[in-house]
């Protein structure tokens, strides 16, 4: 796959608010003068997040596009990746050459990362703000993404949140794969993330680059399913039966 | 056996071809109080089923039958060059293809679901070469309406016209079905009771599907279903929405 | 879908069923030189009548879409003499517009469609060409299923590339306060033998799911307009104005407005609602109704 012939293709996933959208802004400003880049969002409602990232202004609007997930984010990067496959071949082919392809998973849960069918790397994004302990807790995304964001540093003492203590714990946690701390408002840890993925486009163009799957989700809680008990833990290993989204 | 096994890998909401973030405009016909319980849902679909789904079964068989008989259903390995004039577009009958989604298209008088129809077309389309690699697949043309490429799909997997109609019809009620346990204060297993509750239907509308798209294609009946239409285009400008339809 | 007892192929039997009547009208028009201002005028060029199916040349009324008073044009007018269709009953009525010719065609009265002696269907098949600069204004009034009948109104249109249409439906279940009978409407507008336009409402109790939230709800008006200007200056994006009525850009020479009533009336100004959006030439805003009277 990583021939360098297309774009490479990088996953943004992470929960809900901590700053995957702010994060591809960080990298497209860093990143627009040497990368042609297109970015496709992933919304549980509509557009939200393409048209966060055309009001930032960091690319030309039709560089971004929205997929609609039908409520089910997780399902769209991983169990069926029709759609974003084709939303990514559909950009690079109008934008002919690109670079590099963002795609950004609708802030679910912990534990969705992206099929290799979809990207050749990912980074997951976490922030100080959601708690010191959740780098500790691991997980697919947390423990096997290619990068791990610890974002937002810059709030820690406002969230009473050791800031050096949830990085070690997430080192701990991926047995030394990469993890960054990073603020947009400290501009050398916006220089790092894109430093980073510089890297993972050189390589990828090099043919160096192998994606890695992080592996199947971890059980989940859905509390919004209604059930005895007012939802289930469950997971998505393959043959499954009970959860068609 | 191999078709009836076949038959089932087609119909289950898990293949991955994009489906699950539609709800075939039942999204909208709640929010506008036209559906409010499970006696609406199951109303909801028993419509659908006889009017678009049957006609869109019935364009799945027309194109079905448009397909050589002897199109092979095993997929020719790649390698092999000298099968190509034997395959691709001489299996193909591009024409009569773009005639029936020129027909089809004819009796979608929604600007929005024939852009949808479209879409998920090539979705399909683009997920059935992956999962199944095949020269007729390869030399489809992009764009076709779905029930379209669901003929050449039932074609390519060995089915039976009728088959590839219930799987039409199929898919044209468990879609909203899966939609409504999360759109609506009803269990998952209401909403499959639902489609249990249709199953005489649903057999009834594959047989006479199959029987006219049998037949001259301009016959094929267009079964209006203006509510459909107009819950797909109120859904288009609907700013906050769950499901893409 | 509709009741297989009715044949998908019976309009091209011209004997039509034992127990009611056939019937055959006709109505074409031809260019007939030009006004003192250069510009064409139209003639009939054959009526044929065959009681109860009686076209009669007319004058001009009310409120006419793209033709609107023009004294250059052919107009007709449909008078069904008698009640019916009624169950048996077979009816074809031809329209040919010759090239460069402009028709109005109207009707009379509503069409009430009854059950026959033997509860036999009945058919009414229009089968309609245009030819080349043609232009075809048809306002039908309301079709409406009586409790009991099994009616299907079938219009075929075949323009020429360049032909231009209006064509109005209104389709009313039951009279007020009736069951309404089975009624399967099917209309196919095809331009240089492509299908543009192909409609069909299966409607009443062989119609089956008709009555649900995904067809047509609770509505008993169900209506639809197809606009052919082969000049363009179409809408090309949909027009909504309310949850219940549409217009449909089909392509940039032809829209399709659709819309529901819970009666006649309700339907009535929805159609002409969409049509007075939509604007001159093709509706107007008016008291009451933008349709010939």
């Amino acid at each position: 796959m990583s021939n360098g012939k297309r774009a490479l293709r990088l996953g943004i996933a992470g929960p809900v608010g901590t700053g995957k959208s702010s994060s591809i802004a960080n990298i497209c400003t860093a990143l627009a003068d040497e990368f042609r880049i297109g970015v496709i969002t992933n919304d549980i409602y509509t557009d939200e997040d393409a048209r966060f990232l055309k009001a930032a202004g960091v690319l030309p609007e039709e560089r971004i596009r929205a997929v609609e997930t039908g409520a089910c984010p997780h399902t769209a990067i991983r169990d069926d990746v029709s759609m974003n496959l084709l939303a990514v071949e559909a950009l690079e082919s109008d934008f002919d050459p690109l670079d590099i392809v963002l795609v950004e998973s609708g802030g679910d849960n912990l534990t969705a990362t992206f099929s290799p069918a979809l990207v050749d790397a990912q980074l997951f994004v976490l922030d100080v703000a959601g708690g010191g302990d959740v780098a500790r807790k691991g997980g697919p995304g947390i423990g096997r993404a290619d990068l791990l964001v610890i974002n937002k540093i810059d709030l820690g003492p406002h969230v009473d949140v050791d800031v050096e203590q949830m990085l070690d714990d997430a080192r701990e946690a991926r047995e030394g794969q990469p993890v960054l701390g990073v603020s947009r408002k400290i501009p050398e840890t916006v220089e790092a993330l894109a430093a980073w993925v510089r890297e993972v486009h050189a390589r990828f163009v090099k043919g160096d680059h192998t994606p890695v799957d992080p592996g199947p989700m971890a059980p989940h809680f859905h509390a919004d399913e209604e059930a005895d008990g007012g939802g289930y833990m469950h997971t998505h290993e393959e043959g499954e039966a009970a959860h068609t989204h | 056996m191999r078709s009836r096994s076949a038959l089932l890998v087609l119909a289950d909401g898990r293949l991955p071809t994009g489906g699950y973030a539609h709800s075939a405009g039942l999204e909208q016909a709640i929010r506008q109080g036209w559906v409010n319980d499970i006696d609406g849902l199951r109303d909801f679909l028993r419509g659908r089923l006889h009017t678009t789904g049957l006609m869109n079964a019935a364009f799945a068989v027309a194109a079905w039958n448009a397909l050589e008989e002897d199109t092979p259903t095993e997929a020719a390995p790649t390698s092999t060059s000298t099968a190509e004039s034997s395959t691709g577009t001489d299996i193909l009958a591009e024409a009569a293809l773009r005639d029936l989604d020129a027909e089809l298209i004819a009796r979608t008088p929604s600007p929005a679901l024939r852009r949808i129809g479209s879409w998920l077309g090539t979705l399909m389309l683009r997920s059935m070469r992956s999962i199944h690699p095949h020269p007729l697949l390869d030399a489809f043309p992009k764009d076709l309406q779905q029930p379209i490429v669901y003929g050449a799909v039932g074609r390519v997997l060995g089915l039976s016209d009728a088959d590839t109609a219930a799987t039409v019809l199929h898919e044209a009620v468990t879609g909203p079905a899966t939609a409504a346990v999360k759109l609506m204060h009803i269990d998952p297993f209401q909403a499959h009771g639902a489609i249990i509750d249709l199953a005489y239907d649903l057999d009834e509308a594959a047989e006479r599907a199959a029987d006219f798209g049998r037949g001259d294609p301009a016959e094929i009946p267009a079964l209006s279903a203006p509510l459909s239409d107009f819950a797909a285009e109120l859904h288009e400008g609907d700013n906050v929405r769950l499901f893409a339809s | 879908m509709f009741d297989s007892s009715l044949p998908e192929t019976w309009a091209l039997n011209p004997k039509g069923s034992a127990s009611g009547m056939t019937c055959r009208a006709s109505v074409a028009t031809t260019t007939d030189g030009t006004d003192p201002n250069g510009r064409t005028r139209t003639r009939v060029d054959g009526l044929r009548r065959q009681a109860p199916l009686v076209p009669r040349p007319t004058g001009a009324s009310g409120f006419e879409p793209y033709v609107d008073g023009d004294s250059n044009i052919a107009r007709v007018a449909l008078t069904t003499a008698a009640a019916g269709p009624l169950g048996g009953d077979h009816y074809i009525f031809d329209v040919h517009v010759g090239a460069g010719s402009t028709l109005l065609l109207r009707e009379v009265s509503a069409t009430l469609v009854l059950p026959g002696a033997h509860g036999d269907p009945s058919l009414m098949h229009c089968r309609v060409t245009v030819e080349s600069g043609g232009t075809l204004i048809w306002v039908p009034e309301p079709v409406i299923a009586a409790r009991g009948c099994h009616h299907t109104h079938r219009v075929d249109i075949d323009l020429a590339e360049d032909a231009r249409l209006f064509f109005r439906e209104e389709l009313l279940l039951g009279r007020h306060g009736e069951d309404p009978g089975s009624l399967s409407s099917r209309l196919n507008v095809r331009r240089g033998g492509r299908a543009l336009s192909i409609q069909r409402f299966d409607l009443g109790p062989a119609g089956k799911g008709f009555d649900t939230p995904s067809v047509v709800g609770g509505c008993l008006g169900v209506g639809s307009v197809v606009i052919v200007e082969p000049d363009g200056g179409l809408p090309t994006e949909t027009v909504i104005a309310d949850p219940k009525s549409a217009l449909l850009p089909i392509d940039e020479t032809c829209v399709q407005v659709n819309s529901l009533g819970d009666d006649g009336l309700a339907l009535r100004r929805r159609l002409d609602a969409a049509l007075a959006e939509l604007g001159e030439p093709w509706g107007r805003e008016t008291g009451w109704s933008a349709v010939p009277r």
